[in-house]
């Protein structure tokens, strides 16, 4: 009995393009050495602040850049505003990997919609799935959602919570940095803004919480869309805290210069490219050796 | 920022710190007061419930003046339980990738043999740090796909496509994951131009355009790759600057280190290089 | 189940001469469809069909035999037209998937091939019947632009120029003689719309033919009956 089971996980293993989520190694994970688990694995999270508010020709979407691992920052410069249609685009707060597939699971499903009835993905359309996906995993899919977009019945703003509740609002935050965004939103929200009023809301709410919130930091991206169908994606709107122009106008001690042949090599193998040949090598599997 | 509160491994039953007996550690028990390996300790390190202590009361009774020796850390994951160090870092028209050399098993070094950059084409490196035994099995699933990759499209994959399966692989088992920490590395085939890419276990990717570091000194690796990287290195000075980065690191961290060998992928081809390194 | 797959089998039975009858009726369905054609260019494909109805009555704007699958991708088919869209369903999932799975579009062969697999699948599967059409692909991507026919046997064919359904045979005589290898995209739309004129019954306009092309830019896209018109005015 024992054999066959393993026997069939192994063919599922390598099986490809199966849909769903695959549970093989759940059994596995969960008979590990109980000394090793009681520190969970940290996935990568998007610590975050991101937020929308609608305006009168649309809406503003923005969020910071920063994923973090524990307390580590992982990425300096992750993409947080996500697409999902050519007028519906969704931020994403969480653990990043979620956010990054639901989106892009979201994304593919408006994409086979569209080309089938011919028209234009709707907002609203693309509310429900995101919620009936995230309610049919019951919280465990862990993304927090501002989604933003323009329809044939106007602008709208959404924020999407992990378990698959719902609002819609005129103006929203979501991730941790939500407080502080928010603050600024309820200061200096007014009706009817004009594009360049809601771009500068958004910039200083999310300023708000790269400045305020350790999860967040960075830079603000911004992404307008509007009613007449125009969007503009402003990746690196901001970037307040970028480094680069300091290393660069600094000239380096010498220590940080390593010079050649600093490392002691005990072996040196050159393989040569192989031009026009890479394609047909079928490589064998090289473990424990090298 | 914090912990992932909804961890992949959230539905696994967290141990009682009264259950956690560490490798190399004996502590006499009521049991068996007699301060000696007894033979219902079984030969992975793990006794039976009875005579078990935590790692506080090892601590404890170490400052108390037993001289028994102890692991002088807890262990943070399952990522940390093998050791190892993965990083990549691109060039002007060329990229590295390097791994150290050990296989441990906590803090018993078991091999030194153990290199965790594997090529999976002529211009295209994976970097696997975390649980050994995922390490191989996913670099074998791997070179799986890739093989049925080729056969079926008659082409080498490139390096941004092969980053997007692996996330796929791994996000696949979202919710009962491989405990590994990909690093891609290659060369685009269009324009020599370099690929680098970084992953947590299931499947974020991390799109860098300077370095990515992925192991159990990671908070090493970043600082001294901050400290020496400098953009557009030719092929060998980025293997000088790499291959410091990467030694410092592992020579402040117990887990990895016992030998390095380092990958520089150019457009001529890869030169592979293993340095020599403290063995402790 | 096992009862129900211990007495249906395949309608595509082996003749004692060899041949599977359903498919080569399959075959013929698809040569009664109305023509369509397909002309591969240095930098481009078009692909171009009749769509003349069979009443006056029937709103054209509703009838829409091109479709596209993936942005570098698009079909159009010779034969029956609910089955043509079983299959796009299936080929824009299959691509889709691909998608998710690589971030990078499916290139045209494979998915010709997966498209080619589902057709012979039909053909030796329990309680279907083949598709009664003959499809032509028109891709570009890393191989450049390119061509395919797709067959109800599942089989598949790379072409320069190739026409399928009712009036292929002389269609592929007139492309014979038109085609040369160092067309560009412009002219083959032209030749496209002459091949298809000489066996058009009656006056060719914007509404009763439809054209797809794909260029350089990769992406695939029907041609509004504006564009059309203009087409057709500049060949008269």
């Amino acid at each position: 009995m024992h054999g066959e089971s393993g026997k069939q996980s192994l063919r599922g293993a390598l099986k490809e393009d199966v849909p769903g989520f695959n549970f093989d190694n759940y059994a596995r994970n969960a008979s590990l050495p109980t000394e090793t688990t009681m520190h969970l694995p940290s996935a990568m999270k998007t610590g975050t602040t991101i937020a929308g508010v609608t305006f009168k020709d649309g809406v503003v979407l923005g969020a910071d850049t920063r994923a973090t691992g524990g307390t580590e920052v992982a990425d300096k410069n992750c993409e947080k505003i996500h697409y999902l249609a050519p007028n519906i685009y969704c931020c994403g707060a969480g653990t990043a990997a979620d956010t990054e597939k639901t989106t892009e699971m979201i994304s593919s499903q408006l994409d086979l919609l569209r080309l089938s009835t011919g028209s234009p993905s709707r907002v609203v359309t693309a509310c429900t799935m995101l919620k009936r996906m995230l309610f049919r995993y019951q919280g465990h899919v862990s993304a927090a959602l501002v989604l933003g977009g323009v329809d044939s019945s106007g602008a709208h703003l959404y924020q999407i919570y992990p378990h698959g509740s719902t609002d819609k609002n005129p103006y929203v935050t979501m991730g941790s940095g939500s407080l502080a965004a928010m603050s600024v939103f309820e200061t200096g929200f007014k009706e009817d803004m004009t594009e360049a009023e809601a771009i500068e809301l958004v910039k200083e709410a999310i300023l708000a919480g790269i400045y305020n919130d350790l999860g967040s930091g960075s830079n603000v991206d911004l992404t307008i869309i509007r009613r007449n169908g125009e969007v503009t994606v402003l990746r690196g709107y901001l970037t307040p805290n970028d480094v680069e122009p300091l290393r660069t106008s600094y000239k380096r001690p010498a220590a940080l210069s390593v010079p050649a042949g600093a490392t002691a090599v005990l072996s040196t193998h050159m393989d040569p490219a192989r031009p026009g040949l890479e394609g047909l090598v079928i490589e064998d599997a090289t473990a424990m050796t090298f | 920022m914090t912990f992932c509160t909804h961890s992949p491994l959230e539905h696994l039953p967290a141990c009682a710190s009264s259950e956690v007996v560490h490798l190399n550690t004996f502590v006499p028990s009521p049991s068996n007061p007699s301060n000696r390996p007894a033979s219902d300790v079984c030969s992975s390190g793990t006794t039976k419930k009875e005579n078990s202590y935590s790692f506080a009361e090892n601590l404890t009774r170490e400052i108390h003046g037993n001289n028994d020796p102890i692991i002088p850390w807890q262990l943070q994951s399952i990522l940390e339980y093998n050791g190892g160090a993965v990083v990549a870092m691109v060039g002007k028209n060329c990229v590295a990738i390097a791994s150290d050399l050990r296989y441990g098993v906590q803090a018993q070094t078991v091999a030194c043999n153990f290199p965790k950059v594997h090529k999976m084409s002529d211009r295209l490196f994976v970097g696997l740090s975390g649980l050994a035994t995922d390490i191989q099995t996913l670099e074998q699933l791997l070179r799986f796909r890739l093989n049925l990759y080729k056969l079926r499209e008659e082409r080498d994959i490139k390096p941004e496509t092969f980053s997007a399966l692996l996330s796929h692989i791994l996000y696949e088992k979202r919710f009962g994951p491989y405990f590994v920490e990909p690093l891609v590395a290659g060369l685009r085939a269009e324009d020599n131009t370099p690929f680098i890419s970084g992953m947590d276990l299931i499947g974020a990717p991390v799109f860098a355009k300077d370095f990515v570091v992925a192991g159990t000194c990671a908070a090493n690796l970043y600082g001294l790759c901050e400290s020496f990287f400098k953009p557009d290195l030719e092929p060998e000075q980025l293997f000088e600057v790499l291959s410091q980065s990467l030694l410092a690191s592992v020579d402040r961290d117990a887990l990895s280190g016992w030998g390095a060998v380092v990958h520089v992928i150019t457009p001529d081809g890869v030169t592979s290089r293993t340095l020599k390194a403290r063995q402790d | 189940m096992s009862g129900d797959s211990a007495y249906s089998f395949s309608l595509t039975t082996f003749s004692r001469t060899g041949k599977l009858l359903q498919i080569e009726y399959a075959l013929s369905a698809a040569q009664q469809g109305k023509t369509s054609l397909g002309i591969r260019a240095t930098n481009g494909v078009v692909i171009a069909t009749e769509k003349k109805l069979p009443s006056v009555l029937i709103d054209e704007a509703h009838v829409q035999k091109i479709e596209l699958i993936n942005p570098s991708t698009g079909f159009v088919f010779s034969g029956l037209g609910p089955d043509y869209r079983v299959l796009v369903r299936k080929s824009r999932k299959r691509a889709q998937s691909y998608f998710l799975q690589y971030r990078e579009h499916q290139p045209v062969g494979q998915l010709v091939r997966d498209t080619a697999g589902v057709m012979q699948e039909f053909t030796q599967s329990g309680g279907v019947r083949p598709f009664g059409l003959s499809l032509l692909v028109a891709g570009y991507d890393d191989n450049g632009p390119q061509l395919f026919q797709v067959d109800p046997s599942g089989a598949y064919f790379g072409w320069q120029a190739t026409a399928i359904g009712k009036n292929h045979v002389n269609a592929k005589n007139f492309l014979e003689k038109r085609y040369n290898e160092e067309m560009e995209l412009d002219d083959a739309v032209h030749t496209a719309l002459l091949t298809l004129r000489e066996g058009f019954e009656g006056e060719m306009n914007e509404s009763n033919i439809e054209i797809g092309i794909i260029g350089a830019d990769r992406k695939f896209r029907i041609l509004t009956p504006a564009e059309v018109k203009d087409y057709l005015d500049e060949a008269n």
